[in-house]
């Protein structure tokens, strides 16, 4: 059985007098096993975010059909199992952290002592423990992203879907975020993920599915669906000096050019990680 | 359902508009003892007026505010997407949040009720029984605010009483039966002590000396397309009645012009202040009659404004349906008058044994909201005859009674009742709280008193006390806030509602026009059915149930019965004219009410659900 499976579904936003708009969905026929983490790729306005509320049953499909968890997408019973972080995280503004967990989990009927250990357990994975008095309205944008999405996890959902999870995050936080993904993948869980940040998806996701305006173009796993099996890449762990030459005349024995070569670079996210912890811990033995 | 209750309610009490109208309402409330008013009695009554009045609007203002743009604001911020991505359903979110607000604006109204409560009783708590005539057994010549002299003396055409002083109120002379008198003219003059010229007042002529002081004939006539009905002077509330009206000569319209001539009107409402005013200096006066035809019973209440003095009296042209004039007979009562003293003059000439006290400055609010109030009252009696005294026994059944008539200083009401003397020991007795609330004071008169006792009643052994049974809280009061949150409930369900499916802003504009259509339909049905009339007739529910007024065009009849069956009629859910009254609201009304707005706002609900299950919130 899929977590998700959706069957040409499809949606077209209509106007007052119900002529048709927008093609937002175009027949998606899409697969998602349950533990695995699957992203969903495209630009703006590819239908990403449509294809959620049509799971979560806020949109109902102009045709189609769609099955979460086994049962039909919208199913109130089922929610209970699903986490939802929405694109741009909106709450009530005059309530502060615990208060807002305290709120969406007492939705989910969570008894209220399960829900203190979760709501303490979640603001301090999330890193929020400094501001859980504070209301929301002072939150900063990286905040709210932090906050929305312990709201995602306070009722321990066996499926999670994450629309743009770290837009507003910093790049600590954003490597935080894909570091709980991958923790809740090892947990089991299936994590639907949008973004169109590629280095996000292609660091974390299994599978991938591209949309383009409302299209499903591509759907596979990650590894195969970049692999260039026309190329091979390899890495030499202490190289010595003439490494590169005899590479190269070996390259040319066997009859293959060589189109790059030369010390690898490493990533921008893991230089700023990098220099940021180094700072910190720095601090902190001045501090000592 | 109630976890979205609860958030809705943190996010009302938040708001700071809902602060504001507290705070507004509180400010109004506060300061209504400030507004003037003519007496004490009125200065409760407006308290209680204003405070109703401002519950009801900061009520029914922060019920749309509250609930017309809730919902929209949460799909305009896209809070709803992760609200309905949890297990709730979209009724579940539209029923919790309505129950946030009602508890919100219930938690709103039992402040305001509080304030309102404390500020009425600080006001109302100085009960000031004031004896002020112990008079003469046989003759008594009472002016209740005259510090100068009277004098009764035998003139050629009667009795004649003449007063130096400062004008009173009225004058009452009793004339002992002894004289023999059987035909009384009554003719006053004073002196007032205020200004250095010398009054005339009306005389009254009776055909004979009348127990009933309730009643009073005036002249009908016909000229020839009008009824001209005279009265003699009159105070507000004093009946009058007219027969011989001709129904041959009554001009063949549905409506007959009526001219009304009063000599001059005293105001009843007011009646412990006794100001000296002059027709002339008045000009105009508007009055509300009530017409009464004797013959079926059916009454009406006309309004003639801007009716001038003309001369020697008011003249007021009323309109009155043919059908109420065919029995030949009607009564005639003015229950109101703009500017409330117009003129005061000799007012009763009462026959009878009396001995009467005066006892001012009665607060209704201090009794309970019943419409008996019991007094009690001490007369010692010297008696004579030492077996009188003894058969006097509190536990003799023969023990004496004397007849009290109690009336209003104004004496548009009067109660006659026996109570039991039993010496010098206090005789209780119970009277309605009418008598009270319609003029600050009462009179107690003993009537049919034992020979025995009369004539040695001593002058100093009376005391009326009125016995107080202050209420924790004024339960009564409650009742009318009651129907304020049945007025609320509603609008909160209208905006709600028209929140399913419009935006905010017109949600709450939508609320807004239903709500003072609904205010308004029993008048605009009013008006739209039987024309500008309406406007001069306040009961015209009962005329119109027995069948004066039709409608001239069934279509639109038929087009106001339904719209008047579609909006909610508010003004129905009010308890304030029994509140003013000093009367309790009675249970059954409230619970009407009560049962009315459920129905009414089940439906509402029942059609946004409906809405809400084609409504997409993504």
């Amino acid at each position: 059985m899929y977590a998700i499976e959706t069957r040409k579904l499809s949606k077209t936003y209509r106007d007052f007098w119900g002529r048709a708009r927008i093609d937002a969905l175009k027949s998606l026929d899409l697969q998602v096993k349950q533990g695995e983490v699957f992203g969903l790729l495209g630009p703006n306005g590819s239908g990403k975010t449509t294809t959620i509320k049509l799971l979560l049953g806020l949109s109902r499909p102009t045709s189609g059909h769609a099955t979460v968890l086994g049962k039909p997408a919208g199913h109130i019973p089922t929610k209970a199992r699903i986490g939802f972080l929405p694109e741009e995280s909106y709450f009530h503004p005059f309530l502060n952290a615990e208060e807002t967990l305290d709120f969406y989990g007492s939705l989910f009927r969570i008894p209220r002592r399960e829900r203190r250990r979760r709501i303490d357990e979640l603001i301090e994975q999330v890193g929020l423990s400094d501001a859980r008095r504070r209301p929301l309205r002072e939150y900063s944008k990286g905040m709210a992203r932090r906050i929305g999405l312990a709201q995602a996890l306070i009722n321990d959902p066996d499926l999670i879907l994450l629309d743009e999870p770290t837009s507003g995050l910093d790049p600590i936080g954003t490597h935080e975020v894909k570091d709980l993904v991958r923790k809740l993948a090892g947990r089991g869980k299936t994590v639907l993920l949008c973004s169109h940040l590629l280095a996000d998806v292609e660091q974390v996701c299994d599978r991938i599915a591209l949309l383009v305006r409302g299209r499903l173009c591509a759907q596979g796993a990650v590894g195969e669906l970049l692999a260039d099996n026309d190329a091979l890449e390899v890495v030499l762990a202490h190289p010595p000096a003439d490494a590169l030459r005899r590479i190269r005349a070996l390259a040319e024995e066997m009859g293959a050019g060589v189109e790059r070569a030369g010390a690898p670079l490493g990533t921008l996210e893991d230089l700023f990680i990098r220099i940021v912890r180094r700072e910190d811990d720095a601090r902190r033995e001045n501090d000592a | 359902m109630f976890a979205i209750a609860l958030i809705s309610l943190k996010e009302a009490l938040r708001k700071r508009i809902l602060l504001a109208g507290v705070v507004f309402a509180a400010a109004v409330i506060l300061t209504a003892p400030l507004w003037p008013a003519l007496t004490d009695a009125d200065r409760v009554k407006l308290i209680e007026d204003i405070s109703l009045s401002t519950m009801a609007l900061v009520g029914m203002i922060a019920a749309v505010c509250a609930a017309a743009w809730s919902l929209p604001a949460d799909i305009d911020e896209k809070r709803i997407l992760t609200l309905a991505s949890k297990p709730v359903r979209l009724s579940t979110i539209l029923l919790g949040k309505l129950l946030g607000f009602l508890a919100t604006l219930a938690i709103m109204l039992l402040i305001m009720t509080a304030l309102s409560d404390f500020v009425i009783r600080v006001f109302s708590t100085h009960l000031v029984v004031e004896v002020t005539q112990p008079d003469a057994p046989v003759m008594s010549c009472d002016t209740p605010d005259m510090s100068g002299e009277s004098k009764i003396a035998s003139a050629p055409e009667g009795l004649e009483l003449r007063v130096t002083g400062r004008i009173g109120g009225y004058y009452e002379v009793a004339i002992p039966p002894e004289l023999g008198v059987a035909q009384t003219t009554g003719r006053i003059w004073a002196d007032d002590a205020t200004t250095p010229r010398r009054r005339w007042l009306a005389a009254r002529r009776l055909a004979a000396p009348s127990e009933n002081l309730l009643s009073n004939t005036g002249r009908a006539s016909h000229t020839a397309d009008t009824l001209v009905l005279e009265t003699g002077n009159t105070a507000v509330g004093e009946i009058w009645r007219f027969t011989g009206i001709d129904p041959a000569a009554l001009p063949d319209t549905p409506d007959v012009p009526v001219l009304l001539r009063v000599p001059g009107i005293l105001g009843a409402d007011n009646s412990d202040r006794w100001g000296q005013f002059d027709q002339a200096e008045i000009g105009t006066i508007t009055a509300v009659v009530r017409v009464v035809d004797t013959a079926s019973g059916r009454s009406i209440d006309a309004v003639q404004a801007s009716a001038a003095w003309q001369a020697d009296a008011f003249e007021l042209g009323l309109e009155l349906p043919r059908q109420m004039l065919l029995g030949g007979s009607i009564q005639l009562t003015i229950t109101e008058t703009q500017p409330q003293f117009i003129h005061k003059g000799t007012h009763s000439i009462q026959n009878g044994r009396v001995l009467q006290w005066r006892f001012r400055g009665l607060k209704h609010r201090r009794f309970p909201r019943s419409n008996a109030v019991t007094g009690e009252l001490n007369i010692a009696l010297h008696l004579l005859d030492a077996s009188l005294e003894q058969a006097s026994s509190p536990q003799d059944d023969r023990r004496p009674a004397v007849t009290l008539r109690i009336a209003t200083p104004d004496r548009t009401r009067s109660e006659t009742i026996s109570v039991p003397v039993a010496g010098a020991r206090a005789s209780r007795f119970t009277f309605s709280r009418k008598l009270i609330d319609s003029g600050g004071g009462v009179d107690i008169t003993l009537l049919d008193v034992p020979e025995a006792y009369v004539a040695e009643v001593p002058g100093d052994a009376t005391a009326l006390r009125l016995v107080e049974k202050p209420a924790l809280f004024e339960w009564s009061f409650l009742k009318a806030a009651a129907f304020i949150y049945c007025r609320i409930m509603i609008v909160a369900t209208i905006a709600i509602s028209a929140s399913t499916f419009l935006s905010g802003n017109i949600a709450a504009l939508a609320a807004f026009v239903i709500c003072l259509c609904g205010m308004l339909a029993g008048f605009l049905s009013r008006i739209l059915l039987i024309g500008p009339r309406a406007l001069m007739i306040h009961d015209y529910g009962r005329i119109h149930g027995e069948g004066i007024a039709r409608a001239t065009w069934p279509v639109a009849e038929a087009a106001i019965r339904l719209l008047t069956a579609i909006l909610p009629d508010l003004s129905r859910l009010s308890g304030k004219r029994y509140i003013i009254d000093g009367l309790d609201v009675p249970g059954r009304l409230l619970l009407g009410g009560i049962g009315a707005t459920l129905i009414y706002c089940a439906g509402c609900l029942l059609i946004a659900l409906l809405i809400l299950r084609r409504r997409e919130v993504g």
